[in-house]
C-alpha cells in the first residue's frame, strides 16, 4: 500500500460522480430484483399461513427458538461490523478495513455454523421434509409445508451468505491489493450494501418462522 | 447463451410435455419429462434478463448525454425504461415459482400440489405475476421502434410526446394489475375476476392513446412510404384490431365462451406477430444502414413487407372467426365445416413463411454486397444517425450535447434548406 488508490475512470464515464452515482444506482435495482425475489416465497408463506394457521403455528412450535435469537444478534453484530469496514475506508484506515472485513466474514460463517446445526436439529427431531418427516399430530401435510418453506427460505438466504463471504473475501483480497482508498472504495459501499440486505431479509425470516411458535410451545 | 442451451438442452432430451405454461399439479406430480431441466434453463435466463434491466435503468439514469433531459430523449429510451422496469420487477418472481417447481419435483414434497396439501391456484397466480408483464417486456418495445420511424418517415414531430412516453410507462404500470384475466376459468372468486377485468380494459388507454398519437402524427405529414414505415403502418393496423380484440377478451362473459379457442390464438398473434414481429422487422430495416454500413434493396424490401402483411392476414384473421365459432386451441384435428377456414390459414402461413425468409437473404446479401450507407440515410433526428455508419467503437468523438427537442423534423427542414410549409 504505497500510493493511495485512485479511481480508475471507466472509458464510459464522464466524471467519476457520475461512474459511483451509476454503480451505485444499479445495485440498488439489483436489490429491489431480490426483494421480487424473497418477495416471491413470502407471498406463497403468507398464503398458505393464512389458510392454515394452526398447522404453520404447530411447526413454529418445533423451532429453535434460541439458537434463532442468538443468529439474530450475530447477524446483526456483523452488519455492524461491515458498516464500520465501509466507514474506515471512507476514513482512509486500510489496515482497518482488512480487520472488519475479516470480523465480518468471520461472524457470517459464525451463523452459518449455527444455522447449519439448526438444521441438523431439525434433522434429528424428524422434520426435515423429502429426507425424514414424522409428524402425528392433525394437519400434518400443512405442518410438513411449514418445514417445507422453512429449509426454502432459510436455505435460500443461506445461499446468499455463502455468495456474502465469497464477495467480502474478493474485497478483502482487494483492499490488501490497496485496491480502495478515501476517494475510491465503491465496491466496499455496494458490497456493504449486498451484506446488509441479506441481513434485513434475515430479520423478516426470523419473525415469520420462529416467533408465531412461541405462544404454543 | 448458457441459459438457451439448457432449456434446448431439455427438448432434445425428450419432450416437456407441460407446455409453455408449466401449470400445477401436472408440472409437479405427473409430468415425466426435463421440466426441472427446461425451469433451471429459464432461471439461468432469468439472470441476464435481470442484468439486462439494471444496466439499463442504470445508464439511463445516469448516463445521458449533457443536456439530454428526460423530455428530450427519444421515446424509444422511455419504452425501454418501462420494459427494464417490468424486467426488474417481474423476472424475480418467475424465477422464484420455478424455484419452487423444481424443489417440488425433486424433493416430492408439497407446494403446489393439491395431494399434498398445495394450492395449484397460487401457481397460476405467481406465474401471470410475470407472464402476462412479459407480453408487455415484448411489445413495448416494438411500441418504441414505430414510434422512431412514424415521425422520420412522416417528417413531423411525434405528436403528443409526453402522454406517448408516459403511456409507455402507464402499460408498464398497468401490466403488473390484470394477470388475473388469464384465470377467469380458473375457478378464483367472481369479484376478483370483476376487478381483473376492470383493470384489463384499463390498459386500452395508455394503448390507443399511442395509436392516436401515431396516426396524428401522420396526418398531413410529407410521408415517404420506405419499408420501415410500411411495416411500421403495418404494425398500427394489427395492434389496433389485436387490441380491440383484447377488449373482447377482457369482457367476462365473452372470455368465457372463448377461453382456450382459436379466437385468443388469433388476438395474440395479432399483437405478437402481427404487432411486434413487424415492429421489429421494421426496425431492423430502419437501422439497418446503421448497423451494416451497407443500404438494403429497397424494392425486394417493400416486397416483404406487404408479403408479410397479406400472409399474416390470411394466417390469423380465419382463426378468430374459427375461435367464435368454437374451435378450441391445441387440437390437430377439426370437424368438417372449420376446413375452409384452417385451409385459408395454412394457405396463410406458407405466405407468411415466405415474407420471413426474404429478409433473411436480402438482408446478408446487403451485408455484404450492399450500397454503402450515408450516416443519416432516411435524414432523420436521433443521435445514432449523427455519427458514421457503422458506428466506430466509441460511438462518438467527443460526447454530443443535446440542446434540441426530440424528432424536431422542422428544425431540420431549415437546416436542409428545404420550404417551411404551411401547416407544419
Amino acid at each position: 500500500m504505497s500510493e493511495p488508490a485512485t479511481l480508475e475512470l471507466r472509458e464510459q464515464f464522464a466524471t467519476p460522480e457520475q461512474q459511483r452515482e451509476t454503480a451505485s444506482i444499479g445495485m440498488w435495482v439489483f436489490l429491489i430484483t431480490e426483494v421480487m425475489l424473497f418477495g416471491g416465497l413470502f407471498t406463497a408463506f403468507t398464503v398458505y399461513r393464512l389458510s392454515h394457521p394452526m398447522a404453520f403455528d404447530a411447526g413454529s412450535a418445533h423451532m429453535e427458538f434460541l439458537l434463532g435469537g442468538i443468529n439474530t444478534a450475530v447477524l446483526i453484530c456483523s452488519s455492524y461490523t461491515m458498516a464500520l469496514a465501509i466507514h474506515s475506508a471512507a476514513t482512509g484506515k486500510e489496515q482497518r478495513v482488512v480487520l472488519f472485513l475479516l470480523a465480518t466474514m468471520v461472524i457470517g460463517a459464525v451463523f452459518l455454523g449455527i444455522k447449519f446445526t439448526e438444521y441438523y436439529l431439525h434433522f434429528q427431531d424428524h422434520k426435515a421434509p423429502a429426507l425424514w418427516f414424522d409428524y402425528s399430530g392433525p394437519q400434518a401435510p400443512y405442518v410438513q409445508m411449514f418445514f417445507v418453506f422453512y429449509f426454502l427460505m432459510t436455505g435460500l438466504h443461506a445461499l446468499h451468505m455463502t455468495v456474502g463471504i465469497g464477495i467480502l473475501s474478493v474485497l478483502l483480497f482487494r483492499t490488501l491489493l490497496g485496491s480502495f482508498s478515501a476517494e475510491y472504495y465503491t465496491p466496499l459501499e455496494l458490497g456493504g450494501l449486498y451484506w446488509h440486505f441479506i441481513d434485513i431479509v434475515w430479520v423478516f425470516l426470523y419473525a415469520i418462522f420462529y416467533i408465531p411458535g412461541l405462544h404454543v410451545r | 447463451m448458457l441459459g438457451a442451451a439448457v432449456t434446448i438442452y431439455a427438448l432434445f432430451r425428450g419432450v416437456v410435455d407441460s407446455g409453455w405454461t408449466f401449470y400445477t399439479p401436472f408440472s409437479t406430480s405427473y409430468s415425466t419429462t426435463y421440466i426441472t431441466a427446461a425451469a433451471i434453463g429459464i432461471f439461468i435466463n432469468g439472470f441476464s434478463t435481470i442484468m439486462t434491466g439494471v444496466n439499463f435503468i442504470a445508464t439511463i439514469h445516469r448516463m445521458r448525454a449533457p443536456g439530454l433531459t428526460w423530455f428530450r430523449l427519444p421515446i424509444f429510451i422511455w419504452s425501454m425504461y418501462a420494459t427494464s422496469l417490468i424486467f426488474v420487477l417481474a423476472t424475480p418472481v418467475l424465477a422464484i415459482t420455478l424455484l419452487m417447481i423444481a424443489v417440488e419435483r425433486i424433493a416430492q414434497v408439497g407446494i403446489f400440489d393439491p395431494a399434498l396439501g398445495g394450492d395449484p391456484v397460487l401457481f397460476q397466480h405467481m406465474f401471470w405475476f410475470y407472464s402476462h408483464p412479459a407480453v408487455y417486456i415484448m411489445v413495448l418495445p416494438a411500441m418504441a421502434v414505430v414510434s422512431e420511424i412514424i415521425p422520420a418517415f412522416a417528417r413531423k414531430p411525434l405528436f403528443g410526446y409526453k402522454a406517448v412516453a408516459f403511456s409507455s410507462m402507464g402499460i408498464a404500470v398497468l401490466g403488473f394489475l390484470v394477470w388475473g384475466h388469464h384465470m377467469f376459468v380458473a375457478g378464483t372468486s367472481i369479484y376478483s375476476a370483476m376487478a381483473f377485468s376492470l383493470l384489463s380494459y384499463f390498459v386500452a388507454i395508455p394503448s390507443a392513446i399511442k395509436v392516436f398519437n401515431w396516426t396524428a402524427t401522420i396526418y398531413k405529414g410529407s410521408v415517404s412510404w420506405d419499408t420501415p414505415m410500411l411495416y411500421a403502418i403495418g404494425f398500427v393496423g394489427l395492434f389496433t384490431i389485436g387490441g380491440m380484440t383484447g377488449l373482447f377478451l377482457a369482457a367476462l362473459g365473452l372470455d368465457v365462451h372463448v377461453t382456450d379457442t382459436y379466437f385468443v390464438i388469433a388476438h395474440f398473434h395479432y399483437i405478437m406477430v402481427g404487432g411486434t414481429v413487424m415492429a421489429y422487422l421494421g426496425g431492423v430495416h430502419y437501422w439497418w444502414p446503421k448497423i451494416s454500413g451497407k443500404m438494403y434493396p429497397e424494392g425486394i424490401a417493400k416486397l416483404s413487407a406487404l408479403t408479410v402483411f397479406l400472409g399474416f392476414n390470411l394466417t390469423f384473421f380465419p382463426q378468430f372467426v374459427l375461435g367464435y365459432l368454437g374451435m378450441p386451441r391445441r387440437y390437430a384435428a377439426y370437424p368438417e365445416e372449420f376446413q375452409m377456414l384452417n385451409v385459408l390459414s395454412t394457405a396463410g402461413a406458407s405466405i407468411l413463411g415466405f415474407g420471413y425468409v426474404m429478409p433473411l437473404f436480402y438482408l446478408l446479401w446487403s451485408w455484404k454486397y450492399g450500397k454503402e450507407a450515408e450516416p443519416n440515410p432516411w435524414r432523420a433526428t436521433g443521435l445514432e444517425w449523427k455519427t458514421p455508419s457503422p458506428p466506430p467503437k466509441h460511438n462518438f468523438e467527443v460526447t454530443p450535447t443535446v440542446n434540441y427537442r426530440p424528432y424536431d423534423y422542422e428544425a431540420m427542414r431549415e437546416e436542409l434548406g428545404l420550404v417551411r410549409t404551411s401547416h407544419s
